[in-house]
């Protein structure tokens, strides 16, 4: 019954937005999927009570364009603004677009390259049916759609704001679908600002032969939310990921993230921040595969734990069999600054070949109350000290991020959540 | 002109814990001391008698238990405020062992401590404390690399000691406790952490100087020493007095005084 009532709504809204047909077909196969797929199972991550698969609050799907009222620090360039399910305001570089790059909203994409968006839409997830991916599909509303063509270049950052509407009696499906083509360059930096009572994120990312990314993201949603978050990366031959994930927000928050080193000498550096506070869960499952020969994956995880919050970094690095002279490495580090909240750090190697190098380090530990004492002896409020010694902490991922302003809006949306924390 | 005055000082710290039972320890037995600004003492000792828990003590290290007396300074008590306060309101501790803390850098630190104590109104200006780097960078023949180091990270034994220094005359306290600021020192370095201390003389810095040895004496010369052992002072002298001791240990010292105290390293 209800699930009738969905594919009428769907329908509705998909002939509303004048979706192709081969595109309502595919939200009806994925709707009607939902129920056989299976929920991922992430080691201890106990996100099984969160809103994230509400297709009968109001969806997205009709969500009306509303007056954008945030502050957000835009640079001069290159960014887009996706409010809700619209494209606010699209700034890329003309030059850039006269070169073949699109950067555009989902809903355009799907109008203005179909072709591209049916020939990579749900590739990666093929051999891996999952009901949130199912669920997304059905009821994603808009997203991002970027396309690097051959060989072009870009040195600048492409910014994008995905902001959502801060409505908490609603469902937020968005995808990300972004194409780097052989011997391209993209340095991008994804941004999630407000909330929704049921989130649901689905990303990913084809990277070929030769291709590079730098991937900087950041989320920051508001309380009340409860997030589903996968990101997933195909790299082909040589193919280079430099990923920086920067996680402030205030909401559940399960990130699903899995980087396939498919291709020979493809290379995957993962490095992310996080800030738990008050009674937020944020789970981390973040699984890089080494299937081609000389493929490099690492991990690097910190994270702080704030009053009551709960925060999980699995790190899972898997050379299977024939991926020979490969390399696996991570470490997760959780810090503690109160006794009541929980942490983890569980790495996991799965190792299928001898002729590979592989390491793991794992830790999760209190602060450091010599380290406190000493700041404080000079004058130092505890709270100021406190914020020395997790930046300290955070820094090796810090220093490393290679965008000025990213790091900089970074450590202050940390020292916010220290504030409130 | 600022008084620091301890009175009667009682101090005890935790014993390992057995069971649910913590065993108290009492170092500091009764210790009356009064500085002044404009004047630097000296307290010597033997190992073991009670000299760095008194440091600490003064300066609010939560693991030292006062359990009678008091410690005032300008006539307030100071035992109810946290060691950010103490600092705030003029103490300063050279410790012994400095904490290494990453990612924050030695000039970042200072900043932040001067500006600890100033209004958010009146944060001291880059130029202004750049300036004020520079001149004590000079009198300590340190690097400006060193001052964008991270905070004691990597740094040897001499180099924490002469950065303790440095932050002490960027901060400028009241009343600056040097707890062995001399061990580790090679005669060279001794010679310009003396210079940095002297430099601070003055009506409104008071010193108390610990240490084992006469030696760091002959380059800071303090106005008042004294004697501690078995958790009291026992004699307080002149800097003569110091150079007395050196010449004929605590031990002879003890022996004069008629006390009944176990030195730890006595033979």
């Amino acid at each position: 019954m209800i699930k009738d009532r969905l594919q009428k709504q769907l329908i509705s809204a998909s002939q509303k937005f004048e979706e192709p047909e081969w595109f309502q077909n595919f939200r009806l196969k994925a709707l009607k999927d939902i129920d056989h797929a299976p929920i991922p199972h992430f080691s201890k991550i106990h996100y099984q009570n969160w809103d994230l698969l509400n297709g009968q609050i109001t969806s997205s799907l009709d969500l009306e364009p509303t007056e954008f009222n945030k502050e957000i620090d835009l640079p001069e360039k290159n960014y887009l603004i996706i409010y809700g399910n619209n494209l606010l305001k699209a700034n890329i570089d003309s030059d850039l677009i006269d070169k073949g790059l699109i950067v555009t909203d989902f809903k355009t994409a799907l109008h203005d390259y179909p072709k591209l968006v049916k020939e990579y839409l749900n590739s990666a997830f093929k051999n891996s049916p999952s009901k949130f991916v199912n669920f997304n599909t059905a009821f994603m509303s808009n997203g991002l759609f970027v396309y690097v063509p051959k060989d072009l270049v870009i040195s600048d950052v492409i910014s994008v704001y995905c902001i959502l509407p801060s409505d908490n009696n609603r469902t937020f499906a968005h995808r990300v679908l972004m194409i780097g083509d052989v011997n391209s360059e993209l340095n991008i930096l994804e941004n999630y600002i407000g909330s929704s009572k049921c989130v649901s994120l689905v990303e990913e990312f084809y990277l070929k032969d030769n291709a590079k990314l730098k991937f900087n993201a950041v989320d920051n949603f508001g309380i009340n939310s409860d997030v589903y978050l996968k990101r997933q990366f195909e790299l082909n031959t040589n193919a280079d990921l430099s990923w920086i994930n920067g996680s402030v927000s205030d909401s559940n928050v399960v990130n699903d993230f899995l980087v396939n080193l498919n291709g020979e000498n493809s290379h995957a550096d993962f490095k992310a921040v996080a800030l738990s506070s008050k009674k937020q869960t944020q789970g981390f499952n973040t699984r890089i595969n080494n299937l081609g020969l000389h493929t490099v994956g690492h991990i690097l995880q910190r994270g702080v734990i704030l009053d009551s919050s709960h925060l999980i970094f699995n790190g899972i690095g898997q050379i299977v069999k024939g991926a020979r002279g490969s390399d696996a490495q991570q470490e997760s580090r959780v810090l503690m600054l109160s006794k009541n909240g929980s942490g983890d750090a569980n790495p996991i190697l799965l190792i299928d070949e001898n002729d590979v190098t592989a390491g793991h380090a794992a830790s999760v530990g209190r602060i450091n109350e010599s380290q406190l004492y000493y700041l404080m002896s000079r004058g130092l409020s505890e709270y100021s000290a406190q914020k020395v010694v997790i930046l300290g902490f955070l820094n090796d991922i810090l220093s490393e991020i290679p965008l000025d302003g990213l790091r900089q809006s970074l450590n202050n949306l940390i020292e916010r959540k220290l504030k409130i924390g | 002109m600022s008084v620091l005055e301890i009175k009667d000082l009682h101090v005890s710290v935790n014993e390992d814990e057995q069971g649910n039972e913590v065993k108290q320890k009492e170092i500091l037995k009764g210790v009356n001391l009064k500085l002044d600004t404009g004047k630097i003492h000296a307290i010597m000792g033997p190992n073991g008698t009670g000299k760095s828990t008194l440091s600490e003590t003064i300066m609010g290290n939560p693991s030292y238990h006062v359990t009678k007396g008091d410690i005032l300074l300008d006539g307030e008590s100071l035992l109810g405020l946290p060691v950010d306060e103490r600092a705030r309101k003029g103490l300063f501790l050279a410790m012994q062992y400095p904490a290494e803390i990453l990612g924050v850098t030695n000039v970042e630190f200072m900043r932040a401590a001067i500006n600890s104590r100033r209004s958010e109104d009146d944060q001291i200006s880059v130029i202004d404390f750049m300036k004020k780097l520079d001149e004590k960078l000079d009198i300590l023949n340190m690097s400006q690399e060193m001052a964008d180091r991270y905070l004691n990270e990597g740094f040897s034994g001499g180099e924490k000691k002469r950065n303790e220094i440095l932050q002490m005359m960027m901060i400028e306290p009241k009343f600056a406790i040097l707890d062995e600021i001399d061990s580790g020192l090679d005669i060279d370095a001794l010679k310009v952490v003396a210079k940095g201390v002297n430099s601070m003389r003055g009506d409104n810095f008071g010193s108390l100087i610990i240490t084992h040895y006469q030696r760091l004496l002959n380059y800071i010369v303090p106005d008042v020493v004294h004697v501690m052992m078995g958790g009291k002072i026992v004699k307080t002298g002149g800097p003569e007095l110091a150079k007395k001791l050196e010449d004929e240990g605590y031990a002879n010292l003890r022996d004069e005084l008629g006390l009944d105290i176990d030195l730890t390293d006595e033979n």
